[in-house]
């Protein structure tokens, strides 16, 4: 008989490793790498663009007075002669920091709000998905820019209002999916196991409901991104100096006829920050359905 | 561990009446109608009957688990060692659940969450129930996957249910119920999602828990097969009602009620030549939203007379059921009960 082998014992990491790897280890293909590559390099303009070796972006030099891109600098300058690429640069900040706050809002509160409707169902259900519908009835940027008015135009008071706005939104893939999940058998086993409300939500709901929701995450920060930029355009964003995407762009359609390139390189970085964003949402999302399906 | 003694041991679930009612788009649904039967403790408690027989709502209304909303009407008594369950508050309940009763779910592809880990489910209800601190939980958990049968049980601990086969899975399952030694266990039809082999392998790993443990068990299936050797008493429903209750031996010795035997002929045998047709019940189970009448087997039932379709008939003892010296009694729910005994016993 020969000697019994004794199994490998493997940690916690390892075992948690080898499940992410059963779920992510099938290839994604380029295109999704490239995606990632793009949103990490705006992730890291956002977090060190102090930092980087970079022209001013709020410095006008009158003699660089829309000079094309490759001419003395790299991207060129825009009507008052201020750096374009260090403008992205700091402008990607607004983006990312909107982007995230906003969606985290929207998702904390919404996502709440919809687990806990979806798995009380009852009044409380009625009357928020009833609230709700009249949210996402009304003209959204009427709704934004009166939230604006009222809350004023620094960074997080933008977030606050265009975060406020993505709560329906949430509320419903949070209730969609809680609903789903409830009518699981593990959750009736837990309760059948004396686990308490709290503890089922927490436990049981929540974590299978949080995948999805951070999927839909990385779609909804592409829209709230162009959201964003839409309030720059109106000049209803953050305030003048401060560099953002939308602003340049609405800085730039006066020198259109004459110089393109002040409005097209902003809107070409936010063109494919929000591709990326999609592209990456999408497939993530469409991973863990799989996933789902596979269990 | 004392041997188990079998003369009088305490009564452990005694359900009395239970009639339950559940609202449904066509109406109301009668799942359960007039219900009555006792465990005692260390016994098996095998309730048979088809799908859509009301088995597994009544499982379900014991611990009080059916969505309050579905559910319309609720009579008769459920005692847990000398306590109203229907009594008790949710609180009350929470501490019940999973301590002293356990549930055990048909499909083990379902029944864990799939995005955590073995080890957080185990020890969950001995953190909960039993105080444990997580390192404590968690060797109890290896103790516990380990007298489930599951090798490398301290490398399972912290995978995820997906990285399980169905019979390992539905080893956890058994392994969480044990968790807190249920005096009670329900197995609803613990079975019916795994192969043949695998059937086996779960029925003997569930009667040996249940002899080292005396939990009494609350066995629920389909499947007359596996009843047949594991459990003391057979109860089989049949549209909400209990038809026919006996000793296992009893029951295959002497069934009385049409439907038992009908259920009885209808499993296929090694002996039976081949190309033999199998017996099936002839028509369907009935609806259980506005029953008519009378017996609900009748419009199936073969010896069916006028009586049959007119009054429902009555839980009654068997007149003959002096064969065996137990003292536990044969009921039957049948005006015009066979005495047939069964010829050819399944294994």
């Amino acid at each position: 008989m020969p000697a019994k082998k004794r199994p490998k014992i493997e940690s916690k990491a390892q075992n948690f490793a080898r499940a992410l790897q059963q779920v992510f280890g099938r290839g994604f293909g380029p295109g999704f790498w490239l995606a990632v590559f793009w949103l990490v390099i705006v992730a890291f303009c956002a977090m060190f663009a102090d930092w980087l070796p970079l022209r001013d972006p709020l410095d006008p030099v009158i003699a660089n007075r829309l000079d094309g891109p490759l001419s003395g600098s790299l991207l060129g300058a825009d009507g008052l002669g201020r750096d374009i690429f260090s403008r992205l640069v700091h402008g990607s900040r607004v983006s990312v920091v909107i982007g995230l706050t906003a969606v985290t809002i929207g998702m904390i509160v919404g996502g709440a709000l919809g687990i806990i409707a979806g798995y009380f169902r009852g009044h409380f259900e009625r009357a928020l998905m009833a609230v709700l519908d009249v949210i996402l009835a009304f003209p959204w940027l009427v709704l934004l820019l009166a939230l604006v008015a009222f809350i004023g135009q620094s960074l997080f008071a933008i977030s606050i209002a265009i975060g406020f706005l993505w709560i329906p939104a949430y509320a419903r893939v949070a209730r969609a999916n809680t609903l789903s999940v409830v009518q699981r058998e593990y959750v009736l086993a837990a309760k059948a196991m004396g686990a308490s409300t709290t503890r089922i939500l927490v436990r049981e709901v929540l974590p299978n409901v949080v995948l999805p929701l951070l999927a839909y995450g990385l779609v909804a920060m592409g829209l709230v991104i162009i959201v964003e930029s839409a309030l720059a355009f109106l000049g209803l964003s953050v305030e003048a100096p401060q560099p953002t995407w939308g602003g340049m762009i609405s800085e730039g359609k006066r020198h259109l006829a004459t110089a393109v390139h002040v409005a097209l390189i902003p809107s070409i970085t936010m063109f494919l920050t929000v591709l990326s964003l999609n592209f990456v949402g999408d497939r993530l999302r469409s991973r863990f359905d799989v996933k789902e399906s596979n269990l | 561990m004392t041997p188990p003694e079998f003369k009088e041991q305490p009564l452990l679930l005694d359900v009395r009446n239970l009639t339950i009612r559940l609202n449904s788009a066509a109406g109301l649904v009668h799942a359960v109608e007039d219900v009555s039967f006792v465990l005692r403790e260390g016994q098996t408690l095998g309730i048979v009957g088809e799908s859509g027989s009301g088995k597994s709502v009544m499982a379900r209304s014991l611990m009080n688990l059916l969505p309050r909303r579905s559910v319309a009407q609720r009579q008769g008594c459920v005692v847990l060692s000398g306590r109203e369950i229907s009594a008790l508050s949710e609180r009350e309940l929470q501490k019940l659940r999973g301590a002293q009763v356990a549930m055990i779910f048909q499909d083990p592809m379902t029944a864990l969450n799939p995005v955590l880990t073995i080890c957080v489910q185990v020890s969950e209800p001995l953190q909960q129930h039993l105080g444990l601190s997580k390192q404590a939980a968690r060797q109890r958990t290896i103790e516990l996957l380990d007298a489930v049968g599951i090798p490398d049980a301290a490398n399972r601990v912290d995978q995820y249910p997906h990285q399980l086969s169905g019979g390992m899975r539905q080893r956890v399952v058994i392994a969480i119920a044990m968790a807190c030694d249920p005096a009670l266990l329900i197995a609803d039809e613990p079975t019916t999602a795994l192969d043949v082999t695998v059937q086996k392998q779960i029925l003997d790993l569930l009667s040996r828990q249940q002899t080292q443990r005396r939990m009494g068990m609350l066995l629920i299936t389909h499947d007359l097969g596996v009843v047949a050797s594991r459990a003391d008493i057979i109860a089989v429903m049949y549209a909400g009602r209990l038809v026919e209750l006996a000793p296992a031996t009893t029951l295959f010795g002497a069934m009385r009620h049409p439907y038992t035997e009908a259920l009885f002929n209808s499993i296929p045998r090694i002996s039976d030549p081949g190309h033999t047709r199998l017996h099936a019940i002839p028509g369907r189970p009935p609806q259980l939203h506005n029953p008519s009448p009378g017996c609900a087997f009748a419009p199936r039932c073969q010896y069916a007379q006028q009586r049959c379709h007119r009054e429902t008939p009555p839980v009654v003892v068997a007149e003959s059921s002096i064969v065996s010296a137990k003292p536990t009694e044969h009921l039957h729910a049948c005006f015009f009960p066979v005495a047939k005994s069964a010829s050819g016993e399944a294994n």
